[in-house]
Parts: C-alpha cells; sequence; structure tokens
C-alpha cells in the first residue's frame, strides 16, 4: 500500500461541477487477504469444474508488453482469452450448479428416434421452442405474473432493440440519463428516434423529478437503469413506483422501460421482484438477464416483463416475428436450447440458494475492494451492483489502457460520458482477479504511459 | 392507456402503411398473388409446438439433422461447460469478432487467404443472417424479389419493412425460372424502382430443385449490369446433402464473392452440422455488404456454446459431411421407392426435404391423423398453397418406417376429397380436432375453422 503513488482525492471534472461525490462508507485499509474469507461454503457447492483453477489461467506473470507486434496474433483469433475481465460486470462464480446440470441434460438427449424405445425429446440439434413455453412459464411462476407478461429474449439487447421498434420513431422520443447504459440510444438513433438526455442528480443517481419534467407528449420510451450503469447507484422500488404513476399520469402512451440488469445484486427479496409488480397497471417494461448475477453471459438469455398490451405489441417485433397471428413467435428460437435449459435450472431452489451466495459473496468483495481502494487514493461510488465507477487523480481512458496493457480489462468512464473522463468502471471479480487489477494499479505513476492502446479488445456494453 | 386499451403509435403506423403497400403491390407488379393470400399466410403459418408435444415422436418437420452433430462438437460444448469461471466459461460475454471462427468458416469453404474475416458476419442462426440482409437492402423503397416457392422468412421481414414482394413462381418442372427472374429485374430496373434484393435458396426449399452453375451465373451477370445496386442472395442450406455426382453442376455463389460482385452468400451450422438448438449461421460477401449488414446486428446475440460447437464441427467437417450425406442420400433413396410403390407423386430432392403430393388427402389433415395415430410430425404443404401436399424431412430408418407405415394407414382409411376446413366442420372433423388440441397441437394452427369446432 505504502508504495501507491497516486494521490488521494478525486479530480473533479470541470463539466461536473455541480456533482457532489458520495463518500463511501466503508473503512479503508482492511487486509486484502480478506477477499479470501467467505469463499469456503459458497465454493463447496460449486461444481469441481467450476471452481477457480488459477493455474489455467495463462496470464499470471506473463504479461504482454502492450506492444503492437506484428506476430502477435489478434486477442480476436482466440475470443478475448487470457485476459483478467473486469470490463464487463460479469459473475466470476459461473452459473448454478443446478444449471450446469440442466445443460448436461439437454446434451444428453437422443439426436432422434432410433426405434420404439428411444425416449426422443428435442436435444441441441433442435430447434428451439419457438414459444419459450417452457422457459416463460417458469419465469412467470417465479415472478407470480401471467405469462403472457413474460418475453424471454436473447439478452437484454434484444429486448431493448425490441422496446426500439416497437415504442420509438420519428414522432416518439426516448428520454434517457447522459451517460447511462448505451445500447437504448444506439438503437434509437439507428430507428430515427429523437433522443432527450437528462443529466443525472445528486449523488449521480437517476434524477427522477428532472426526468419527470422532460416527459412530454412526443415521449415513447422514459429508459431506466436501475440499479443504474455505470455509476451503480439505484432507487427504492417504492421511488420508482410513484415516478412510473407520475409519468403515465403525465404521458399515459409513454412506456417506462426499467433495465433491471442488476437487480439481484441490489435487494435480497426472494424472489428480487424489483419494478415488476408494476406492469400489472402501467405501461412498463422491466428488462432482466442471466448474464451477470446468473454466470450466463456466454449464453445469451434475457427475458421482459410486462404489461400484457405491451407485450403483444412486443411480440410483434421480436427480432423473427413474421406478421399474422399476434402474440406468436416465429424466429427459429430467439433463446438457444442450451440457454433456455440454464435458465430455468438457474430458477430453481438450489439456482436460487446459489444466487444468494453469489449475492452475499459480491457485497463482501465490494466492501473489500472500495476499502482497498480508498487506501490506495482512489475514489470509489458506493453501488448497489457488481461493479464500481471509481473516480481517479488522472485520466480514465489513460488508466485503462495501461491496465489493458497488463492484460487487465476495465472500463474507461469516458466510454460512457466525458464526466466520468476522471474514472473507471470496474467489476467486482473474484479475489485473484481483484488482486492481480490492485497490484497493477499500485504500479501506476501519473507519468505512465500506456504502449499501445488497447480499445479494440472493448465492446459495448456490459 | 390504463383503463384503455391502445396500441402505441408505431404499431399502428405500420398498419396503415401495410394497407398501402398492398396498393401499391398490385400495382407494380402482376406477379404477385391476390392481396388476400398474402396476408393469409401468416395466419396460416407453422409455428413450434413446445417441446412436450414431441416427446416421442418421430420430428421429420423442421428440416433439422437427425443423424446429430459430430461428437466433437457436442464434446466442445462440454468442455466450455467445464472451464473455471475465470477462464472462457459460460459466465463470459462473448469476443463479438470471433476473428477466430470467421477464419474457420473460410477454410471450411476454401476461401481462405482470399477472403478475411471481414467479409464474413455471424448470426444467430442464419435466420438472423437473413433478417439483417433484408433489413439493410429492403424497404419501402427498395422491393424484394424472389423465386416462389421458398423458404419464407426473408420475404416476411422485408414485408415488415414495408418492401414491396414480388414473387417469381418456379416453372412447372420445378426449376427456379430464371428467364421471367431477368425480365422483372430488367423491368424494375428501367422504371427506377430496382431490386434492393434479389433472394434464392440455392437447394430449393421446399422443392429440392438446384441453381445451376451456367444459367444462374448468366443470371446474375445480367443482374449486375442492368440493376448494379442489387444485391443477390443466395441461401446456401444444404449444399452438403446433395447426391455427390450432382455437386458440379451447382452454382457457387462465393466465387462471385470472390470477385467483388455484389453477391451474399449464406450458410449456417443448423443443419449438415446439426446444431440447430445452439443458434449459429453466418454470411459471406463483399465487405461494404457486411458493414450495411452489420448496422441492422442485435448486439451480440451468438453465444459461446456455439462458437464452441461451430469450431469442433468445422475441425472435423470431413468426417461430419460425409457421414450425414450418406446417411441423408440412403434415407431419401429409401423413401422414394416406398413412395413410388405406393404411386405418389413426390419431387426428387437434392437437399434434406421431399415434397409429396398426397392427391386426394388434404396436406393438414394428412399432418394432424399422422401425428395422432402415428406420432410422426411432418409439414403442410398449404404454407407454400400446395393443399395436397405435405413435406417431409428424411430420418433414420425407424422413423422412415413409421411414417410410411403411417402414411399407408391414412391413406387407406381416408377421408379424402374433402378440405381440412371442411372437415373440421364435421361432427367427425370436430372431434378429431379436440384430440388433437387435447394433444397439444397448436391450436391456432389449425385453422379458423377448426378453431370454432374446437
Amino acid at each position: 500500500m505504502s508504495e501507491c503513488v497516486v494521490p488521494a482525492g478525486p479530480q473533479r471534472p470541470s463539466d461536473a461541477d455541480d456533482i457532489s461525490l458520495p463518500s463511501p462508507a466503508l473503512s479503508a485499509g482492511k487486509d486484502r487477504r480478506d477477499f479470501i474469507k467467505g469463499l469456503g461454503s459458497f465454493l463447496a457447492r460449486t461444481q469441481a469444474a467450476l471452481l477457480l483453477t488459477a493455474a489455467a489461467f495463462g496470464c499470471g506473470g506473463d504479461h504482454r508488453s502492450g506492444e503492437s507486434r506484428p506476430e502477435e496474433p489478434s486477442p480476436h483469433e482466440t475470443g478475448l482469452e487470457g485476459y483478467v475481465r473486469l470490463a464487463f460486470n460479469e459473475s466470476p462464480y459461473g452459473p448454478a450448479p443446478e444449471a450446469v446440470a440442466a445443460i448436461e441434460e439437454m446434451l444428453s438427449r437422443p439426436y432422434a428416434m432410433e426405434s420404439a424405445d428411444t425416449h426422443f425429446l428435442p436435444g441441441i440439434n433442435r430447434y428451439p421452442d419457438f414459444l419459450n413455453t417452457q422457459l416463460t412459464e417458469t419465469l412467470a411462476r417465479f415472478l407470480g405474473l401471467r405469462a403472457v407478461q413474460i418475453i424471454p429474449c436473447c439478452g437484454i439487447s434484444e429486448l431493448l432493440y425490441m422496446c426500439s421498434q416497437a415504442f420509438l420513431g420519428p414522432s416518439r422520443t426516448l428520454l434517457m440519463t447522459e451517460g447511462t447504459f448505451p445500447l437504448l440510444r444506439y438503437y434509437a438513433l439507428k430507428r430515427g428516434a429523437e433522443i432527450t438526455l437528462v443529466p443525472p442528480g445528486q449523488a449521480l443517481q437517476v434524477n427522477l423529478d428532472a426526468m419527470l419534467d422532460a416527459v412530454d407528449s412526443r415521449t415513447g420510451i422514459v429508459y431506466l437503469a436501475n440499479p443504474d450503469n455505470p455509476t451503480g447507484t439505484m432507487h427504492a422500488f417504492t421511488e420508482i413506483g410513484a415516478f412510473v404513476e407520475a409519468v403515465s399520469r403525465k404521458n399515459p402512451n409513454a412506456v417506462i422501460v426499467i433495465d433491471e440488469a442488476y437487480v439481484e445484486y441490489a435487494t435480497d427479496a426472494e424472489p428480487p421482484l424489483g419494478a415488476t409488480p408494476l406492469v400489472w397497471q402501467y405501461p412498463v417494461v422491466v428488462g432482466r438477464t442471466f448474464s451477470k448475477a446468473y454466470g450466463l453471459a456466454g449464453l445469451r438469455a434475457g427475458y421482459a416483463a410486462c404489461r400484457e398490451d405491451l407485450s403483444e405489441v412486443l411480440n410483434g417485433f421480436l427480432s423473427g416475428y413474421l406478421g399474422g397471428d399476434p402474440g406468436w413467435r416465429m424466429f427459429e428460437g430467439n433463446v438457444n436450447r442450451v440457454a433456455a435449459a440454464a435458465v430455468i435450472g438457474s430458477l430453481s431452489p438450489g439456482g436460487q440458494a446459489f444466487l444468494r451466495d453469489v449475492r452475499a459473496l459480491n457485497s463482501r468483495m465490494r466492501s473489500t475492494l472500495i476499502g482497498e481502494l480508498l487506501a490506495m487514493g482512489y475514489q470509489p461510488l458506493e453501488s448497489s451492483t457488481n461493479f464500481l465507477l471509481v473516480r481517479t487523480a488522472t485520466d480514465g481512458m489513460l488508466l485503462r489502457d495501461w491496465l489493458c496493457a497488463r492484460n487487465i480489462l476495465v472500463q474507461a468512464g469516458a466510454s460512457f460520458h466525458p464526466r466520468y473522463a476522471d474514472a473507471i468502471r470496474v467489476s467486482i471479480g473474484d479475489e485473484r482477479e481483484l488482486e492481480m487489477m490492485l497490484e497493477a494499479l499500485e504500479d501506476f505513476h501519473p507519468g505512465a504511459h500506456p504502449p499501445a492502446r488497447c480499445a479494440d479488445v472493448f465492446f459495448m456494453g456490459i | 392507456m390504463q383503463s384503455e386499451r391502445k396500441l402505441p403509435l408505431a404499431f399502428a403506423d405500420r398498419a396503415l402503411s401495410r394497407r398501402g403497400f398492398l396498393k401499391a403491390a398490385a400495382s407494380v407488379s402482376g406477379l404477385l398473388p391476390a392481396a388476400g393470400s398474402v396476408l393469409s399466410w401468416p395466419a396460416r403459418s407453422m409455428a413450434f409446438p413446445p417441446d412436450p408435444f414431441f416427446e416421442n415422436v418421430a420430428r421429420m418437420v423442421y428440416h433439422e439433422n437427425p443423424w446429430g452433430p459430430h461428437p466433437a462438437a457436442a464434446e466442445a460444448v462440454r468442455t466450455v461447460l467445464g472451464k473455471g469461471a475465470s477462464s472462457g466459461g459460460i459466465n463470459r460475454f462473448q469476443d463479438p469478432v470471433q476473428e477466430d471462427l470467421k477464419r474457420a468458416i473460410l477454410r471450411y469453404n476454401r476461401v481462405d487467404g482470399i477472403l478475411g474475416p471481414e467479409h464474413v458476419i455471424l448470426g444467430v442462426g442464419s435466420s438472423e443472417v437473413l433478417f439483417m440482409a433484408a433489413d439493410a437492402f429492403t424497404s419501402a423503397a427498395r422491393p424484394l424479389l424472389t423465386e416462389w416457392i421458398t423458404y419464407r422468412i426473408i420475404i416476411q421481414r422485408a414485408e415488415q419493412n414495408k418492401a414491396l414482394v414480388v414473387k417469381v413462381p418456379l416453372r412447372p418442372d420445378w426449376q427456379t425460372d430464371l428467364a421471367r427472374l431477368e425480365s422483372e429485374v430488367i423491368a424494375a430496373s428501367a422504371g427506377g424502382t430496382p431490386y434492393g434484393l434479389i433472394h434464392f435458396n440455392l437447394i430449393n426449399n421446399p422443392a429440392g430443385t438446384f441453381l445451376h452453375k451456367e444459367s444462374f451465373d448468366a443470371f446474375a451477370r445480367s443482374v449486375y449490369r442492368h440493376s448494379p445496386d442489387s444485391v443477390i442472395l443466395c441461401d446456401d442450406s444444404d449444399r452438403e446433402f446433395m447426391e455427390p455426382d450432382k455437386r458440379d453442376e451447382l452454382f457457387e455463389p462465393l466465387r462471385h464473392v470472390v470477385e467483388g460482385l455484389p453477391m451474399l452468400h449464406v450458410q449456417t451450422f443448423s443443419h449438415i452440422f446439426g446444431l440447430t438448438g445452439l443458434r449459429i449461421g453466418y454470411g459471406i460477401a463483399r465487405r461494404d455488404i457486411i458493414e450495411r449488414m452489420e448496422a441492422h446486428k442485435i448486439y451480440s446475440g451468438t453465444n459461446a456454446m456455439a462458437r464452441a460447437a461451430a469450431l469442433a464441427s468445422l475441425a472435423h467437417a470431413d468426417e461430419q459431411v460425409q457421414r450425414c450425406n450418406t446417411e441423408c442420400c440412403a434415407s431419401r433413396a429409401w423413401l422414394y421407392d416406398q413412395l413410388g410403390a405406393m404411386g405418389l407423386e413426390y419431387l426428387p430432392s437434392q437437399g434434406h426435404y421431399i415434397l409429396i403430393n398426397l392427391g386426394t388427402m388434404d396436406g393438414t389433415l394428412a399432418v394432424l391423423l399422422l401425428y395422432l395415430t402415428h406420432k410422426v410430425f411432418v409439414r403442410w404443404g398449404s404454407e407454400w398453397g400446395m393443399e395436397s401436399w405435405i413435406r417431409v424431412n428424411p430420418g433414420t430408418p425407424y422413423e422412415n418406417e413409421r411414417f410410411i407405415t403411417g402414411l399407408k394407414a391414412i391413406l387407406d382409411r381416408g377421408p379424402h376429397r374433402v378440405s381440412w376446413q371442411e372437415y373440421a366442420a364435421t361432427t367427425e372433423g370436430a372431434r378429431l380436432a379436440q384430440a388433437a388440441v387435447r394433444h397439444g397441437f397448436p391450436r391456432h394452427a389449425l385453422g379458423r375453422a377448426c378453431r370454432s369446432a374446437a
């Protein structure tokens, strides 16, 4: 810790003088070895195959120089393997054993009827269930909603795409927080919709009052990430409820899209209902994903919970919908068979117990990381998620590239908005990953220059 | 919006313009079927019933590979599953670039070293690739031209995009009518509304005929000349199922891609490689064409399992193609023999599907009866306006036998010379419909007449 040469205290960016930074609640200077605590019972539940094996990870101590050497293959040749990935808010704990078992079952199904004795159920060589029947029913039961209120999707990306097609257009605008998760904004631009950006408010929270003020008769979508990305801030669900009511009173045709990608980290409630009870009454679409706390980012599965009439409209825009009978989806499986199986496994009682452990471990890691960063003079924001926005005394992009040259991936705040130019966004990895990052940060000094920009290994998102 | 259900504006706009589109269609081309029939396909289309519907059913309906993927592909999926959470496990997002897979795809198609990863686009199945093509190249101002009958999904996506769709029927010998297509292209171009996209199945699904090397090459070059802004799309989902002695006669779209011509070659891992449930397909084209399609991509859709399985499949491509080609050829030949002996008309096919004419029996009725009495599920020809036809995907020997046994039984017992709609209105028909619904047969798929009966 004493080797840290980064001066303490945040450098306030000039364009954000009105923003008061929250003071992180946790005390600094905890021993980093604390990370290891709490792993015990958690890992005991995890399949041996999923145990964290540092040896299998080919980058300990053998860092790439970062200089681009022509003979060196592009990182995309290997699908970005070999990086410490703290840029995409993935869960370092992987999926629940129940999810893995469900995938195994799917893989073991026969490919066809070979005799009258074959017990045939469609396996991986068969198109997914078009209607995601079992998946939809399981999700509906899980949240206490009707099946028609659930739309399984190929990650939240597909849902946001569908929303942009259904509720935006040249005469229907998008309203969102400046600097929040940018994917819907990107789809809105493609849709030719006007976009209104509302700066965040106190402590970088989404400014609900200002958002409400900005709602007008042309508003097509009010987009809200709760918890928010990249700030990690959140509003209580009761505040969201009041906001939704006020918005729909002001413009009953505005659809409120609430992105709850990180909600599982933000509430102890089981099941994590979040804003979903609102969909009985209000024009609300709640987006969820299995890419974060559920540890299934590689499989592409998410879903929408929404009011029934919205689901009818949205289904019409599911990426493969072919028209005709409303409510029928015709894309040959927007959720693939392996993902569908894994989701159903994740929602089982065992899967939910695993999720509980993930949540507990994440909070513990988060507290410890906040402490470590504070001790090093960084300014991490309080967070309800599995990532931290960390303000620094330097340029976030520079720091990101510097870390990238050491095979450690974090996001630069500037990728979201210039307001966060002094920040990086760091996922709460496991203790080994975080140790590696902290060690690299200790080596960083203000005059450091990354040998090469690494922007090409970052993708949107996430 | 709380008490009164109101469609959002975007939706209402769409409905209006669709009516507008139909008017435009009628005035531009006499080739389009009557408006009513355009709108009636989707209502009659085949949504998939849920998985339990298929328990112990011979599933010969969706153009899936009954011989399964190469063992190495399933093994690759298990390997990903077994990877630690820190090292490329399923908890990690896929690198959306996936250069390794793109290079392997180019190698498989024997254009590595000539084309690069920038010429390849990946999709969630070839469906997404077809959608991206429809989104990029069709619109209200840029119509879609297609052979008909054909694999339909791109047509419906183009309609969603408010594009005029012009369908040129196959010739009486079931071959693509290139002469008529060519004059259509020339006329549209001269009229100032050139086609945005011209769509073909390299091997026609469902007819099983294929695009011939010389004639299609000449056709395509004429299109490039007369309509330089059009993109030709060749959906190549079945090349590997062809009888080996026919392969040399097949048109090769990649030759045109290599020449820098506006040709889009679409392929999938769903058929010969048997990875249907994982959803991965691709397109190969000129860089500018790929870039225009990328702009319509849903972000990061392809998944880790699909990537691993696709890479493993390509590494064992020779074995897999050889095995499934042999199985498919034998399966088709056996079915031809049986169908011939039954005196049924069928279309000899180079693809993994056979169209069969049941003559006096309604195809939809036959599909229902086959399922209810023999647990065999095949596809009805009414999807292509061919009421007395069914389409079957050749299966394992056991499945084929069960299909033929079932077909003989239902053709023996009838009923004949009655449409499904008429039959469903009878007491007996209503009973059949009720049984179908009880078995989980998708209610909507039974058609309007049946819906009231059941």
